[in-house]
């Protein structure tokens, strides 16, 4: 009896369903059809998702560059702040023996935020040490511009503090100077400074396009802010000193 | 849809082995509304029978070349289509929610009146059902899989398939009567 009952339950529920149907959303189809579309165009969209990354690759690669280029800067403006306040310690500590001594603690302190490689810190070093025994005498064999600076620094600096110690008002002027001197030695090694976007455009640009009137070209003012001067793209050119 | 009728199951099975998009069309217009019917009984609702419809046909248009002519080509586009189902029950398994077994239920003393029950009401009772009595009950009864097969591709033993079709049969019995039980109250009223 029991059994009887399900086979006929079950039959009712195979007879309903047997030729059931209900019919899809009319949009159904679409989303099936471009759910089978891409397999069949995804060789040729590779091609571009590759030159994409090639490019992608090649600008960070020129962003990266450029960022580590502006971090040693930055060390530089900080170097000459911690050189300025070398006057200062010896003010307020009168009692500080040597000035060779004090004058090494600044000059420690500046391999660190200069950020250059651990080979070019374990150069600088030795080099400042033996500054500080007073050489003041560049030497020739250094090659890299970079120790130059941080020896002519180093130099500054006990020059500073040896004059110093005898009149205190006039050690405000002579780091001044220093960084100065620092400006004016990185204009030299490096061609460009780079201090804000354009400026990195710009050096990126030069990089890639090396035709005198580059395909894209940012003005620097003295506020750190830029502004786009003169556009190259074949046919269309714009140059906005020319106008001027 | 008079060019449908141009064109035997067959046909359309070598277009679609072919890739050819028309014929791809087609076979989805003449044969979309059976399955979409087949998706309700093993889904919740029509928006997870319609999802299950989309992977399935994708499925049928990729597959379509292994297709080696072993029994009808409607037959294949079925199994695949509860083939899409059973994965997807597989993967939503570990959230299922198990429902109460109710094992005392009263053998109605009255037979069913079937001839009032249609497809709807009987699609809405089974989707009613928690999900794994749900797959029991269409792979048995509609379907026509045997315990074993059952038992194979949901993972679980011959036995749980058994006590999982009876108790799937019960609690639709028990809903069937409370629909008539409507029926007959206002009938009576």
């Amino acid at each position: 009896m029991q059994h009887m009952q399900d086979k006929e339950f079950d039959q009712l529920f195979k007879d309903r369903f047997e030729e059931a149907e209900i019919q899809p959303s009319a949009t159904l189809w679409d989303a099936i059809q471009t759910e089978i579309t891409p397999v069949r165009k995804r060789t040729s969209s590779g091609w571009w998702m590759a030159a994409a990354a090639v490019v992608l690759i090649a600008v960070s690669a020129g962003l990266l560059f450029n960022k580590s280029e502006k971090i040693q800067l930055q060390g530089k403006a900080e170097l000459a702040q911690t050189t300025q306040s070398v006057p200062a310690i010896v003010e307020a500590d009168p009692e500080i023996s040597t000035p060779v001594q004090s004058s090494v603690i600044p000059v420690k302190a500046v391999s660190h935020p200069v950020g250059v490689d651990r080979q070019l810190n374990n150069n600088i070093a030795p080099h400042v040490e033996e500054k500080s025994l007073a050489s003041m005498q560049p030497k020739a064999g250094l090659a890299h511009p970079l120790t130059i600076e941080n020896e002519t620094l180093a130099k500054v600096a006990i020059g500073s503090i040896q004059e110093n110690t005898d009149v205190v008002i006039a050690s405000a002027d002579i780091p001044a100077t220093t960084v100065d001197a620092v400006a004016n030695e990185n204009e030299q090694t490096e061609h460009t400074k780079i201090r804000n976007v354009g400026d990195l455009i710009n050096f990126v640009v030069e990089k890639v396009d090396k035709r005198e009137q580059k395909f894209l070209q940012f003005k620097s003012d003295d506020d750190d802010n830029s502004s786009l001067v003169a556009i190259n793209i074949g046919p269309f050119k714009l140059n906005a000193r020319k106008h001027k | 849809m008079k060019l449908t009728q141009n064109f035997t199951i067959d046909d359309l099975m070598e277009g679609c082995k072919a890739g050819d998009r028309k014929m791809q069309e087609l076979l989805y217009r003449q044969t979309s509304a059976k399955m979409l019917a087949l998706c309700m009984r093993y889904a919740k609702d029509r928006m997870e029978a319609e999802d299950s419809l989309q992977m399935g046909y994708v499925k049928i248009f990729q597959k379509v070349k292994e297709y080696r002519g072993e029994g009808s080509f409607e037959g294949w586009i079925r199994r695949i289509m509860v083939n899409t189902a059973i994965e997807s029950y597989r993967r939503n398994i570990k959230s299922m929610n198990v429902v109460p077994i109710e094992d005392a239920y009263e053998q109605p003393s009255t037979g069913f009146d079937f001839s009032r029950l249609g497809m709807q009401d009987l699609l809405k009772i089974i989707q009613k059902l928690a999900d794994g009595y749900r797959m029991v009950f269409n792979m048995y009864v509609i379907e026509g899989y045997s315990h074993k097969e059952i038992a194979e591709l949901l993972g679980i033993s011959e036995g749980a398939s058994k006590s999982q079709l009876s108790r799937a049969r019960a609690i639709l019995k028990e809903e069937i009567i409370k629909m008539e039980g409507v029926n007959y109250a206002t009938y009576a009223g």
